[in-house]
């Protein structure tokens, strides 16, 4: 048998269970639809740029108080291709069960999809935030965050993306109630943001706000107070 | 009292006195405010750090006038304004040159201009680096917490409890201000304009210069309109006036502000500038849990009672470790029983790491009963 029969697979099996070991912090992040006029694509690299900028933000923001190692590697990463520009989603998550498998494969914390979409003289982003098995006590694998690109929701489109991470990374590291400090930490963070977005766009806010006390709930239930 | 500005920085100096019979404030030290010009475009950037800053200088006082029988003594604060950006925004950046042996700033501002949608935004960062007290032989000896010379630390708040004294820190040294969204008249004309026109009277006159990378400030009239401030630039002095960046009131200037009345121990106008915090609709949730915080401490450090602010804050955020040790401290001073604080802690023990020592050493002083 030839050695590189056998090393490539092993290279494969050690690098699958390193990534597998190591926290999921990154948000992979692909093109989103109806991109195609100048005006929706400069929004959609507007809040790309938004993201892009603000999660070492938040990340160096919550380090000051609190060591979580998972926390200061969180980064947004854009899926591209061999031209570096950003994967349509359709090319490797077409389905909802290719979504689950990326998710499972790559080590991802979440994935993001979405579309701009012109409503009257506003480009909106809809952002599907998905986040397979860190969903937690939220009904559902994924949660979809809809807002308007203009100056007055700049913090409203990052708080809410804030919500969703913390909310995941909560749920990475809450392990068998070893991490319950922190994990409340990174939701008392994500609550005061939810409540931040209440001010401003009332329902989404308040969805967010449920999803994050439904889960410290849970963590207190899960793990005792 | 000013003192001769390093290469390019500049800025204005506030002096401030104050005290109160009881609270007697005597501040020995100096508080330094580090404001560099904001990354953006053209010349955005440092204009909008020019009005900000000069916003900011406008929230302090030399003196309480014009009754000041007290004789009240805050101590000597500086805005050191830069017309230089610095290369990287990162927290680590703001601390490592804020604690830099020729500045030791206690307050970083820093921001940047960026597109969003149709508008143009600034976002403001503001960082407050940690010091140890410096000991009566000075800043001798090395430790992992750097000294920048000041004898009091009036932003940690102690109490005594008998036999020991139990303390808090400010509730965060990172965090962001609510972005302010300029006006399109404003990036009109910031964007390409190389300074703030100067004129030589304060309610118009002629130009007779535009700002430039030094700044001095001499005279503020924030009660007038366009706040006509007195400063020296390029060689020239007379009147800027300071136009309205956005459609709304940014709550930057009164918060920061207020951090800095903390520093000083000007507890008054640190709760008159938290009650502009707090008042303003522009204030984000996260933002408005830490001005009750300090105001609370503020309230309390003046001889008032500060317990209804730290309560209300653990309203809004009933999960925070900060505001948890904030009500227990309030609660002390407030004079609850041992065992209404031994019910929040056993509420809300779960938010503390295990080994905490400010826990550990409540647990103990509630022990000893």
């Amino acid at each position: 048998m030839r050695l590189s029969n056998i090393a490539l697979p092993l290279l494969l099996f050690v690098y699958a269970i390193s990534a597998w070991a190591e926290d999921r912090t990154e948000l992979h992040l692909f093109q989103y639809g109806r991109t195609n006029t100048d005006q929706q694509n400069t929004a959609f690299l507007d809040f790309r740029d938004l993201l892009t900028e603000n999660l070492p933000r938040l990340s160096a923001e919550l380090s000051q108080d609190i060591t979580i190692p998972a926390l200061s590697h969180l980064s947004l990463k854009p899926v591209i291709d061999e031209n570096g520009e950003l994967l349509r989603p359709e090319t490797r998550i077409g389905s909802l069960e290719d979504k689950r498998r990326y998710w499972l494969q790559t080590g991802a914390l979440s994935v993001l999809t979405g579309h701009i979409r012109q409503q009257e003289d506003v480009p909106y982003v809809y952002t599907t935030f998905y986040w397979g098995e860190l969903s937690g006590p939220y009904p559902d694998e994924m949660i979809t965050l809809k807002l308007p690109i203009v100056g007055e929701s700049f913090d409203s489109t990052y708080d809410s993306h804030s919500v969703a991470t913390l909310y995941a990374l909560a749920q990475e590291i809450k392990q068998d109630c070893e991490n319950v400090a922190a994990t409340a930490y990174l939701l008392s963070e994500a609550h005061k943001r939810a409540k931040a977005v209440t001010g401003d766009l009332s329902e989404l806010g308040a969805e967010l706000e449920n999803m994050i006390v439904t889960a410290i709930d849970q963590l207190r239930s899960d793990c005792g107070d | 009292m000013i003192r001769k500005p390093a290469s390019h920085l500049v800025v204005a100096v506030i002096l401030a006195l104050y005290n109160s019979l009881s609270f007697a404030v005597q501040n020995p030290d100096q508080i330094t405010v580090f404001f560099p010009a904001f990354q953006g475009p053209g010349k955005l950037g440092l204009n909008v750090s020019t009005v900000l800053s000069l916003q900011l200088a406008q929230t302090t006082r030399r003196h309480p006038w014009p009754h000041n029988p007290e004789h009240h003594d805050f101590g000597e604060g500086m805005i050191r304004w830069s017309a230089e950006p610095l290369a990287r925004s990162s927290v680590s950046e703001m601390m490592k040159i804020a604690q830099s042996n020729n500045l030791l700033a206690q307050i970083v501002v820093a921001g940047k201009t960026n597109r969003y949608g149709k508008d143009v935004v600034v976002e403001l960062d503001i960082a407050l680096p940690e010091y140890r007290r410096a000991p009566s032989s000075g800043c001798s000896g090395s430790g992992d917490i750097k000294c920048d010379q000041r004898q009091e630390n009036f932003e940690v708040w102690q109490i005594n409890l008998g036999d020991r004294a139990v303390e808090v820190d400010v509730p965060r040294r990172y965090f962001s201000i609510s972005t302010i969204v300029l006006k399109p008249e404003v990036i009109q004309k910031f964007s390409t304009a190389s300074g703030l026109t100067i004129k030589d009277a304060r309610d118009g006159g002629h130009v007779i210069g535009e700002t430039g990378d030094y700044l001095r400030f001499i005279e503020f009239n924030k009660h007038l309109p366009g706040a006509p401030t007195k400063i020296r630039s390029n060689g020239v002095e007379g009147y800027v006036s300071l136009p309205e960046l956005s459609n709304e009131v940014s709550e930057f200037a009164d918060m920061v502000g207020g951090i800095l009345q903390v520093f000083r121990g000007d507890w008054d106008e640190a709760v008159r500038s938290f009650n502009r915090v707090l008042d303003n609709s522009k204030t984000r949730v996260p933002l408005k849990v830490d001005a009750l915080l300090y105001r609370g401490m503020a309230k309390f450090r003046n001889g008032e009672n500060g317990y209804p602010d730290i309560a209300n804050a653990a309203e809004l955020a009933p999960y925070d470790t900060t505001v948890t040790r904030y009500l227990v401290m309030a609660s002390i001073v407030a004079g609850k029983s041992k065992d209404a604080i031994a019910d929040i802690l056993q509420q809300q023990s779960y938010l503390f790491v295990d080994g905490d020592k400010w826990l550990n050493q409540i647990h103990a002083w509630l022990e000893d009963r």
